[in-house]
This record gives structure tokens, C-alpha cells and sequence, in this order.
């Protein structure tokens, strides 16, 4: 039976999905490899995995790249499994490719979908921010490593696996060569759109900072809180703690009005919770449109000030 | 002989065409242009990155680089936005006037001020009564002691009350007629002079265009700029080099509308097709992009002789004419190919017309440039 | 402090329509407008402004076709010192691995204390170069870095770098790294200047030094499609799968349906 590795970050949602894309691939043994997990962490993945390793943390440390990849080459230079699972996170940039460099192993970046096909790997992979699919593949005979994007696939069914749990030993190794000083939170706003019901969020197509005062606008009409995408924060239009996305928050509203937004996983992947989801974008082929619930293909400068004053027509 | 730009030249047609993507602003345009304003703070920065004079030598703020590269930098700034490019290539009006006759200290004086966006530059040449004709001049300029006294009235004067200095065409010798032609580089704070509005016009509403009066406006010895009595023939050499620039300036003028329509027709559905999938718009989207390059190639064309040191006047008046004739038809016919929208603000291609139509006007109308063009091609007549 | 930076050519293709060539092995591409991936020029920029503080070469490289040339010139306009061009037929095709590989064997041998790319490409995307130089060339990395100050450091013989870089739920974490080290740059760490024309003049007489696989060192079969670890096998259009219910009319009729749906269904 082919052996595959699930790298874990945390114990979470992403932890299903590298469950259920490696179940998909056919009858294979299943391991979790997690780094400082709790007694009941371990229990929980257990469940899903056939054989759950705990790499231990000194007292305090958290998930580090550098230290991950120190500890996991030489163990999974040992096991050899077939292939190795990542989750297409923040992290997972950090460790996934300076793994596959360091076992020397084939990798498949971001998939979307992934396959088996003989020996040969196969997975689907998004170029130019979605716009376009490519099917790819990779020679596996030697084993390999793909990375996941967070929500493209489903969580795996809790299925009690009974998964047998381990501690790993870590030799010491020589000191590490990136050392963490300090973990920092994005600068604190005087609104959290973490906890709002409806949210207005604006991305690049508004051009200027200036334009921003629409969007402010219909966010007041709806008693919704302004949430941005990332340019925006780089043009430093918008403070950080608006930012939506896998580099910002995570919100979860009922409703999400995404104005001149592409829709890029980064961003999306702090959408959750399924919300009424409405685009309003200039470009019919904005990836937005295959996510929303509704779209409007059109000028935001026109539609957006109308919108309010309906909203507001409509309140009285 | 080969057709291409070289590296360099294409290093400052990306560099123009990113500053123009990042700084220009289809709704600040926009609010611009309503406000009769002047794009001041794009203005400053254009300045700082060195696309203000950057033909200018490197004393004097500018790059060292020739005509052609000017028309490049004009050209990309009008093709993103025509009202914003026209404001930053007559930021620098009439300064190589200055450059090729003036005294080093006028140039040390002048010339740095403009490259480093201390102000604009304007040249006063027309009058009221003269137009394009510039073969004698009503406003005088009489020596007295040291000093000249100026008086006299110019008109459709660019940058006029927003500028540093006037570069002013006079008559110094009154029965001379162009042969008593002077130039002179007047501060624009002197007492005597007053501007004027010439009324509201149909386009480079970014741009002030004033009458300017000028009653015993009274300049040192050292203002007359080249030599007494040969101004008529400096303005003629620098026509020959500005209206590569307007040519340029028309060229992008023209690309920019075309641009425009080009993605409009692509998008836009009439009957249930794509309306780029008629052949009545392929043909005139033919014509347009015929029309276009043939402009640029005798704008180039042009620029390419004046920087080798071979001025062709009657080839920059081919290109002035022609670029102009262009850029209004092709602006014309992409507002035809938006319909209704195009005659609407929002969708541009009415702006970029309106600010076309000056290309057949202002330094000389196309009407001169015909008359240039015979002149050339006659030689003179028995 | 001596900094080599590696930055990639890629087409946007924000306003293009997007048309896939029959065969499904490349896109049409007369639409697109070229240019530095958007990461790179927040990369070149952090470069330059070390080199502004600490002194020292800033070295941009490429590896890619001759159009691809430009973005090494706009590299040394906005203040990089030398260019380096990877170029040869052979690489044609390569995957991030074999960009990654020509990379490594060219800036082995060279002294520098960091090595920059942008975190992530434009087009392919997949993030994975800076991470695949940190691998072959042993050094730490630290990836999506928000912000970047270095310590001493001279050409190699050690020093430290103060980076913070996004990890997950909108955290950022500061970090302390031995130099050398690679660090992949994230948009947004800086304000990137223009190409100035003034930068330009300067440069206009620069040499960019080309070197082509044999000059690397490398073998036939490890460049370009030959050395792929991953191949394409088709290009297509994402499925619209549901997508959204796109509202047709005119702005009127269609802000009107929006409002509605709003209230029944956003429950306003």
C-alpha cells in the first residue's frame, strides 16, 4: 500500500482536506505528521489518519518553517513515502518548496485537484490569479510532494480511523539559523470586521483612494463595516485590521458585497461561512464571478451610488 | 536603414507608459478637467522623474536625450490620457527657444526652473490681429537707456498667468516687418502685465490659455533672447521642433481613442454578436490603424532628422499636418464606433476628440502647414 | 551588504481577454502587455533601498528569452548595479525547478548576503522558487517578508538579518536570520519608485552579462522542458462551474433586483 505523509500546521479543517485528497488517490496508509500537538489534538487527527506522529516543541515555541523542515527532511528521507501533502498556506510557502528542494523530490504547487494516473501524478493548478486552468503532471516513481489550496477540497468524513499515535524523536541539530523574536498581530483597527454581519469589501477595480468615500458611503447606508482586499492595503488605502484574506482576517458575515474585487483564492480564503456572496466587477472573466452568489457585470462608479440611494429610498 | 526603436528608447517608452498607468486617473482626469485645473502634484512628480525637458542637456536638469525621445515620452502620456499629456508637454513651452539662442546665464537662469518643476514656461507669439501669421508684430518692444520698454498684446497664450516667464516674440524694428522681429524672456511677476481669459474652450480644459497685456513692461538689455531683429527665424526653427511635438503629442492623441474603441468594440454585443465581428467596423478599424502608423512613421521620421542634425521643415510640417488630420479622424470615428457612449464624458473618446481638434490649430493651423508643405515643395516661383 | 535579486518578465493580463491556443499548450499572447512580475519590483526595490543604507552591489538576474532583457534594464534603472541574463534556447520550457536549478548554479561562487525574489509570480504561481534556491543552496529562507532590515554583513561572512513575514490568520511573525539568506518578498513591503528618466541615462551603457547553460554548467537534459519535473499537459478555461446569477438591464433595473435580492436573501 502507497504511504502518504499529511505535514499539519494546526489541527484544523486543512488537516481534513490533505485527509480526503490523499483517501482519493486510492487504498493508501495514511500518516499526519503534526508539530507540538496536544494530547487532544493528536486524538482528533486519529481519527482520520492511520498513524499520527507528534514532533514535540520546546515549551512555548510555535510552528516554524525553518525548524519544521530541520526536523522533517531526515525523518521523511527515512520513511519514504509516495508522496507528501502540504496545505498551500503562508507556512506551507515557507517549508513546502525548500522541502521538496532538500529531498530532492518533484512538486506540485497550489492544486486544486489532484490525481494518480499510473505512477505519474496529475493535479489541476490556476495560472494568472485564476484566470486560467492548467493540468499538469509530475513523475512520481521516486516520490513526491504537491501543496494544497485551503478550501478546494472537501474536509475527509470522520471516520474512525483508530490511528496509532507517536511521539517523533528530534535529534538536535546544529542551532538554527532563523530564530523567532516575536509573533505581532496585524495593527489593531477600531473596527473588527471579524464579527460583522454585512460586509462591503473593495478591491483594486475602485483606482482611487479618492473613490473609496462610494464604498464607505453604502457600507453606512447598509450598517455594514468596509473590508478591503490586499492592494489596498499596500497602497495603505485601507488599515490592515480591514484586510480580508489567508494574510488577513478570516470573517464570516451573511452577506459579502464585493466591489471591483478579482475574487483571488488569497482573498477568498478568508471568506467563510458561505455568505450571500454579490460582485459587482467591470471584467465579465473576474474569478469573483464563479464564486458569487450574484454578480453584475458593469461600471462600479455608476452602480454603486445608485445601490445606496435605493438602500436608502428603501429604508425611508 | 532599419524601423526599430533601440533599447534605450524602449526602456523610456515603458518608463513613460508606467508613470502614466500609475499616476494618471481616469476619474481625476475627469474631475480635472470640470475644474479647469491644472494637474499640478502629476505635474511635480513628472518633473522629479525627469520627463520635463528630458531632451534638454544635463546642466539644466534635463537628460541629454534628442526630439525623438521627447516624442516618445508625449506620446505615451497623451495616448493614457490626452488632456493630462497635453498639460505636461507644454509644461516646458518654448524653453528651446531658450536653450538654442539664449545667453548661458539666461539658460542656467530659466531652463533648471522648468526640468525641475519650479514652474511652467509659456511663449507668447500670437496676437489678436495676426493669428498664425507672424510675418510682423504689433506689439513693440523700444530700447530705453539700458532697458526695453514692451507693450503689446498676445493671445491664446498657454500656461498665460500660471507660468514663471513669457518667451515673447516683438517687433523691434517697426518698419522691418520679420526682419525687425526680437525675442525676449520676460518674468511673468513684472509690473505691466495683465492676463486675460480668452473664454471657455472645447478642450485642454487642464490647460490656462490667456490673453496676456503687456503696458511698459520694462526688461533689462539682458532679457532680449538671441540676437536683435532674427526672432522671426528663431520662431521659425523652433516650429520646426515643436511640431514634431504636437505631432507626437496628436499620434498619442490618436492611439489613445483608438485604444478606447478598440476594447469597447470587443465587448459590445449588438443583434447578439460581437459588433468588432462586423465588417463595417473591421474596415474603418483598418483605416484607423493605417491612418495611425503611417502618423507615427512621419513623426518619428522627423524627430529621427532633427536629432541628426538634419531639421527638415517641411517634413515637420507633414507631420504636424498629418499627425493632426489623424488624431481629430480617428478620435471622431471612435466616438462613431461607441454610439451613444461616446458622446458621452464618462467613456473619454469625446475628451480625447476635443482635445485632438488643437492639434490642427495651435502652431500654425493646418492650413500653414499646407502652406509650409507647397513652399517646400515649390521652391520659389518665377 | 551585497544583495542579488531575481525577478521574472510575465505578461498581466488584467486587461486582456484570455484565449487558449488550440493544442491547449499556450495562450494567444498580442493582447498582453509584458512586464516585471509585480512581487520582483517590490523585491528590487527592498534591494535598492538596502544598498542605499548599507552600501554594497545590488545584483538583478533573469533567466529567459531576449525579450526578457527589459526587465534587467528597468532593474538597473531603478538603482541595481549589475545584470545578470540566463538565456539560452535550451531553457525553454523550464518548470520552477529548472528556473530554480539555472539560478543556483549562477549564483554559486558570487558573494552576496541575500538573495530576493518576489514571494510569488504573476503567471505560474506557485511560489516556489525562493524556496527551491533556500534547498539547493542550503541557506535559510524566510518567506512573504512585509518588511526587511539588515544588520552587518559584508559579502558573505555573516551578519543578520530582522525580517517579519506573514504565517496564517493575519499574523505576522519578526524573525532573526543568519545571513546569507533567501527571502521571498511580499507586495506591499515598500513603495516601489518609478523607472525615472534619469535612471535610465545612467544606465544606458550598462552591460548585461548573458550566460547560457553551458556557461552554468548544466547538462541538456537538465534544462528547459528536458529538466521539467512538472509538465503541462493542457491549458483551459476554469470552469464557470454555478458561478454567479449575473444581473442583466440597465443599471436602474439591475440595482432595483439587487436591492431585492438583498433583502430576501441577504435577510436586510
Amino acid at each position: 500500500m502507497r504511504t502518504i505523509m499529511a505535514i499539519v500546521e494546526v489541527v484544523d479543517e486543512t488537516a481534513l482536506e490533505l485527509a480526503h485528497a490523499a483517501r482519493s488517490l486510492g487504498e493508501v496508509h495514511l500518516t499526519a505528521a503534526v508539530f507540538g500537538a496536544e494530547d487532544a489534538g493528536c486524538a482528533e487527527l486519529a481519527r482520520y489518519f492511520d498513524r499520527v506522529v507528534n514532533f514535540p516543541l520546546s515549551p512555548g515555541a510555535v510552528f516554524d518553517a525553518e525548524h519544521a523542515a530541520a526536523a522533517l527532511t531526515p525523518w521523511l528521507a527515512a520513511e519514504q513515502p509516495f508522496l507528501i501533502l502540504l496545505s498551500h498556506t503562508n507556512n506551507g510557502l515557507d517549508l513546502a518548496p525548500l522541502l521538496a528542494a532538500r529531498l530532492d523530490l518533484p512538486m506540485l504547487a497550489d492544486c486544486l485537484e489532484l490525481g494518480l494516473r499510473d505512477e505519474q501524478l496529475t493535479a489541476v493548478r490556476t495560472l494568472y490569479a485564476g484566470k486560467v486552468h492548467a493540468r499538469v503532471v509530475a513523475d512520481a516513481k521516486g516520490g513526491a510532494l504537491a501543496t494544497l489550496r485551503p478550501g478546494a477540497f472537501d474536509g475527509d468524513e470522520a471516520i474512525d480511523r483508530g490511528g496509532r499515535i507517536e511521539t517523533a524523536a528530534v535529534p538536535p541539530g546544529p542551532p538554527a539559523r532563523r530564530r523567532l523574536l516575536e509573533t505581532v498581530a496585524a495593527e489593531a483597527g477600531s473596527v473588527d470586521i471579524t464579527q460583522a454581519e454585512i460586509l462591503v469589501a473593495v478591491g483594486r477595480g475602485i483606482e482611487e483612494q479618492e473613490n473609496l468615500e462610494i464604498v464607505q458611503s453604502l457600507a453606512a447606508a447598509l450598517d455594514a463595516e468596509v473590508a478591503c482586499t490586499r492592494p489596498i492595503v499596500d497602497k495603505n488605502w485601507l488599515p490592515k485590521s480591514r484586510q480580508v484574506g489567508t494574510s488577513g482576517q478570516s470573517v464570516s458575515p451573511k452577506v459579502y458585497l464585493a466591489i471591483g474585487v478579482s475574487g483571488s483564492f488569497q482573498h477568498l480564503g478568508g471568506v467563510k461561512g458561505k455568505p450571500f456572496l454579490v460582485a459587482i466587477n467591470q471584467d465579465a472573466a473576474a474569478p469573483i464571478f464563479a464564486v458569487a452568489d450574484v454578480g453584475v457585470v458593469g461600471d462600479l462608479f455608476d452602480l454603486v451610488p445608485l445601490l445606496e440611494e435605493k438602500i436608502r429610498a428603501r429604508k425611508g | 536603414m532599419h524601423f526599430e526603436l533601440d533599447k534605450g528608447q524602449k526602456d523610456i517608452q515603458r518608463a513613460a507608459r508606467d508613470f502614466a498607468k500609475g499616476e494618471f486617473d481616469k476619474e481625476l482626469a475627469l474631475q480635472l478637467e470640470k475644474d479647469h485645473a491644472y494637474p499640478e502634484k502629476i505635474w511635480k512628480k513628472a518633473c522629479a522623474e525627469g520627463f520635463i525637458g528630458l531632451h534638454f542637456p544635463d546642466e539644466y536638469g534635463g537628460s541629454d536625450y534628442g526630439i525623438l525621445e521627447n516624442a516618445l515620452v508625449v506620446e505615451e502620456f497623451c495616448r493614457r490620457d490626452s488632456g493630462i499629456g497635453a498639460a505636461l508637454l507644454t509644461a516646458h513651452f518654448a524653453c528651446e527657444i531658450i536653450l538654442h539662442h539664449g545667453s548661458p546665464e539666461q539658460k542656467s537662469n530659466y531652463l533648471p526652473r522648468v526640468t525641475g518643476g519650479e514652474c511652467l514656461s509659456a511663449g507668447a507669439f500670437t496676437e489678436p490681429m495676426h493669428g498664425s501669421d507672424i510675418t510682423s508684430m504689433s506689439t513693440t518692444a523700444v530700447r530705453d537707456g539700458d532697458d526695453w520698454l514692451i507693450n503689446g498684446v498676445k493671445t491664446f497664450i498657454t500656461n498665460a498667468g500660471h507660468c514663471g516667464f513669457y518667451v515673447v516674440l516683438v517687433q523691434t524694428d517697426v518698419d522691418a516687418k520679420h526682419r525687425g522681429e526680437s525675442m525676449f524672456v520676460v518674468d511673468a511677476d513684472l509690473p505691466g502685465i495683465e492676463v486675460a481669459s480668452v473664454g471657455e474652450k472645447m478642450g485642454l480644459k487642464m490647460i490656462p490659455t490667456g490673453e496676456v497685456s503687456l503696458k511698459n513692461v520694462r526688461v533689462p538689455g539682458s532679457a532680449l533672447l538671441g540676437i536683435e531683429n532674427q526672432g522671426f527665424y528663431q520662431v521659425l526653427q523652433f516650429f520646426d521642433e515643436s511640431r514634431i511635438e504636437v505631432a507626437a503629442q496628436a499620434v498619442g492623441t490618436a492611439q489613445g481613442a483608438f485604444d478606447r474603441a478598440l476594447e469597447y468594440i470587443k465587448g459590445r454585443e449588438q443583434f447578439g454578436i460581437k459588433i468588432a465581428k462586423f465588417q463595417a467596423i473591421q474596415h474603418k478599424l483598418a483605416e484607423m490603424a493605417t491612418q495611425l502608423e503611417l502618423a507615427r512613421l512621419i513623426t518619428y521620421k522627423a524627430a529621427w532628422l532633427a536629432d541628426h542634425k538634419k531639421p527638415d521643415t517641411k517634413l515637420s510640417a507633414m507631420a504636424k499636418y498629418y499627425a493632426g488630420k489623424v488624431a481629430s479622424e480617428v478620435a471622431s470615428e471612435s466616438i462613431q464606433m461607441f454610439g451613444g457612449y461616446g458622446y458621452i464624458t464618462e467613456f473619454e473618446v469625446e475628451r480625447f476628440y476635443r482635445d485632438a481638434r488643437i492639434t490642427e490649430i495651435y502652431e500654425g493651423t493646418r492650413e500653414i502647414q499646407k502652406n509650409i508643405i507647397a513652399g517646400q515643395v515649390l521652391g520659389k516661383l518665377p | 551588504m551585497n544583495i542579488i535579486v531575481c525577478i521574472k518578465r510575465v505578461a498581466d493580463t488584467s486587461e486582456a481577454e484570455i484565449v487558449i491556443q488550440r493544442g491547449g499548450q499556450g495562450l494567444e499572447e498580442e493582447d498582453f502587455a509584458w512586464g516585471i512580475n509585480e512581487w520582483d519590483n517590490f523585491a528590487v526595490e527592498a534591494a535598492v533601498q538596502l544598498k542605499e543604507q548599507h552600501g554594497g552591489v545590488v545584483t538583478a538576474m533573469t533567466l529567459g528569452g531576449e525579450d526578457d532583457e527589459e526587465v534587467l534594464r528597468r532593474a538597473l534603472a531603478m538603482g541595481c548595479d549589475e545584470a545578470v541574463h540566463l538565456c539560452d534556447e535550451a531553457f525553454a520550457g523550464a518548470d520552477a525547478w529548472g528556473i530554480a536549478k539555472a539560478l543556483a548554479a549562477a549564483v554559486r561562487g558570487r558573494s552576496y548576503d541575500l538573495l530576493l525574489c518576489g514571494a510569488v509570480s504573476g503567471d505560474a504561481g506557485g511560489g516556489q522558487v525562493g524556496g527551491f534556491l533556500a534547498g539547493l543552496l542550503d541557506l535559510p529562507l524566510v518567506a512573504l517578508a512585509t518588511c526587511l532590515e539588515v544588520g552587518s554583513g559584508n559579502g558573505g561572512t555573516g551578519g543578520v538579518a530582522r525580517v517579519r513575514h506573514e504565517v496564517e490568520s493575519g499574523l505576522e511573525r519578526v524573525v532573526e536570520v543568519d545571513l546569507p539568506a533567501v527571502v521571498t518578498v511580499q507586495t506591499g513591503i515598500n513603495e516601489p519608485r518609478y523607472v525615472s528618466i534619469r535612471g535610465i541615462r545612467k544606465v544606458a551603457g550598462a552591460e548585461v552579462q548573458v550566460l547560457d547553460g553551458a556557461a552554468l554548467g548544466l547538462q541538456a537534459a537538465e534544462l528547459g522542458s528536458a529538466g521539467a519535473r512538472v509538465r503541462l499537459e493542457e491549458l483551459f478555461l476554469p470552469p464557470r462551474g454555478e458561478g454567479a446569477e449575473v444581473l442583466e438591464g440597465s443599471d436602474e433595473e439591475i440595482v432595483q433586483r439587487l436591492v431585492e435580492m438583498l433583502h430576501q436573501r441577504g435577510g436586510l
